[in-house]
């Protein structure tokens, strides 16, 4: 794969420019992005990249899925600390 | 002379937002136990009145005074004709835009800032907060609440914060508060911390701090913010196509295509939901939001599904329950629904009103330099993606041999982000397509892992 601190891309739900390192560690618990697959799938071979770098436990986190819509995710948030 | 701009008086803006919702069948949000979200789970969220917008099937909506007092101070915005552009693509096709960096921020964002700011002072709101990736939105909204005299609190994701300084001084200037997220202020901020000290942030927890800052007032007096993705968003956002819509009709033009680039959805709904009540209503026009192909979310099915990674909170969960099989072909299975973008958008895809087109990188830099020259203004880089497939759709005309009219957005101005173009002019940004092989690949991996549970919340 090509060297990871040189790759670049503008983040879509950011705004600006990050570099893979940043789309590797900005998941839940450091893990990598959840949209990690369809950000870098066309760049190099994210999917293998990840097996090798990601325990098999880590991999299937990334990877799972329930899909939650926005406004979701801002109830679960709200609901865990309305007071 | 042939006409370089069409402007409104004053007095020409229009006075009321076209709420889609009357004229489209949506199946009621689900939210996170999988029932339909209740006004009441948003209360402590939005106040009572945007939440009636959000929920409301009134098709037109009047903006109120104090709203179109603060929209004037840009607004209408300029509709202006992209001679340069035609000219140096030797297209017949009659290319017009609305330049919506125009606004203080610089961007459309204003548009819903400005109203959602005053439905909070009205319902007795003193403070909102809310989430920033690269400082637009928080950028609107401090401008919004300096208007209203609110207070306002934005969490920046950590990385852009120090990558982007200038948009906090801008937010400052305002009055606005930007703090790096993760912070110390919020429980989800410090759970974070103290787990991953060099934590650069992400969405997901600038989202949860601003949440748990806005509802854990025990005063009542925070609400919290968002600039795009909700219906009340899409909805203040129309002014833009019905200011279009006017402008065109004073010098007898009508569109054909019409383009806007679609991150959250906003801005594409705002230059085209007046123009698909017209093709509901029988008009024959090609309606096309943009998005980036390296992270598509309406061109292709997602490896993965909005895990609503909040701080943290989400579980990781056992192996047997989760799992992906690769789908490289693109999304038309009706219902399913994207991550991150309007549901309103959504469905008009999958009623086949509008057709998602993805761009890559690469084009969208050279079409957003072109536009600079021969335009003059320097587009934000989002504009750009809507920008390649301006150019796309001029071309093809050209080829065509047809006078096609298109209408697109220039939904911001680049002037904060010219780091980007930076990025661009050293080669640093990069594309590249996948090979079959590459492909083929991916789904080996993949095969052994279970398909996932989709919901769905709009069938
Ligand atoms: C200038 C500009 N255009 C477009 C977008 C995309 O957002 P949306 O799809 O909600 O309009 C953004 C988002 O920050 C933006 O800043």
């Amino acid at each position: 794969m090509p060297n990871a601190s040189i790759l670049i891309k503008r983040c879509p739900m950011l705004g600006g420019e990050i570099s893979f390192k940043y789309c590797e560690t900005c998941g839940g618990n450091n893990l990598p992005c959840r949209k990690v697959m369809d950000c870098w799938q066309e760049t190099f071979d994210i999917a293998r990249y990840l097996k090798d770098t990601l325990t098999k436990e880590e991999f299937a986190a990334v990877m799972s899925s329930k899909n939650y819509s926005k406004i979701s995710t801002i109830i679960a948030a709200s609901e865990k600390n309305f007071k | 002379m042939e006409v370089k701009k069409i402007l409104l008086s004053d007095d020409e803006i229009p006075r009321q937002w076209y709420n889609i919702l009357s004229d489209i069948k949506m199946n009621p949000p689900l939210g996170p136990d999988g029932k339909p979200i209740s006004a009441e789970q948003l209360a402590p969220v939005f106040p009572m009145n945007l939440i009636e917008q959000e929920l409301s099937d009134k098709r037109w909506i009047d903006i109120p005074d104090e709203v179109l007092e603060v929209l004037k101070i840009w607004r209408a915005t300029p509709l202006i004709r992209a001679t340069g552009l035609e000219k140096a693509l030797d297209t017949p096709a009659r290319i017009y835009y609305k330049y919506e960096g125009a606004s203080p921020p610089g961007s459309h964002k204003a548009n819903t800032a400005v109203a959602q700011a005053y439905y909070n002072k009205e319902f007795g709101i003193k403070k909102l907060t809310t989430e920033t990736g690269a400082g637009q939105w928080g950028s609107a909204l401090s401008f919004a609440c300096a208007h209203f005299g609110l207070e306002c609190k934005v969490y920046m994701v950590k990385v852009s914060f120090e990558q982007k300084p200038y948009r906090k001084s801008m937010m400052g200037v305002w009055g606005g508060k930007c703090i790096p997220s993760p912070s110390s202020y919020t429980k989800a901020g410090r759970e974070v911390l103290e787990k991953f000290p060099d934590s650069q942030g992400s969405l997901g927890i600038a989202i949860s701090e601003a949440v748990e800052e806005a509802v854990s007032d025990t005063t009542g007096k925070t609400r919290y913010s968002l600039g795009s993705v909700l219906n009340h968003v899409m909805l203040h956002q129309t002014i833009i196509g019905l200011e279009a819509k006017k402008q065109m009709d004073k010098i007898g033009e009508y569109p054909d295509v019409i383009i806007g680039c679609a991150g959250g959805g906003s801005n594409f709904a705002g230059i085209s939901f007046p123009f698909v009540l017209d093709k509901i209503n029988g008009k024959d026009i090609d309606i096309y939001p943009v998005e980036p192909l390296a992270c598509p979310t309406m061109t292709r099915a997602e490896f993965s599904y909005d895990h609503g990674d909040i701080a943290g909170y989400t579980p990781l969960l056992p192996m047997h329950s989760l799992g992906h099989t690769f789908m490289p072909a693109p999304i038309h299975a009706g219902g399913l629904r994207y991550h991150g973008m309007s549901p309103i958008v959504s469905q008009l895809i999958v009623e086949g009103l509008i057709t998602p087109k993805a761009v890559n990188q690469l084009d969208s830099y050279e079409a957003g330099i072109l536009c600079a020259k021969t335009e003059g203004i320097i587009p934000a880089p989002e504009t750009n993606n809507a920008l390649a497939y301006v150019v796309a759709e001029a071309r093809k005309a050209r080829e065509e041999g047809k006078e096609k009219v298109i209408l697109f957005s220039w939904s911001g101005h680049g002037l904060i982000d010219l780091g980007s173009y930076d990025k661009y002019f050293e080669g640093k940004i990069i594309d590249c397509k996948p090979e079959d092989e590459e492909l083929k690949r991916y789904s080996e991996i993949l095969k052994n892992y279970p398909k996932p549970e989709i919901i769905k919340d709009y069938r």
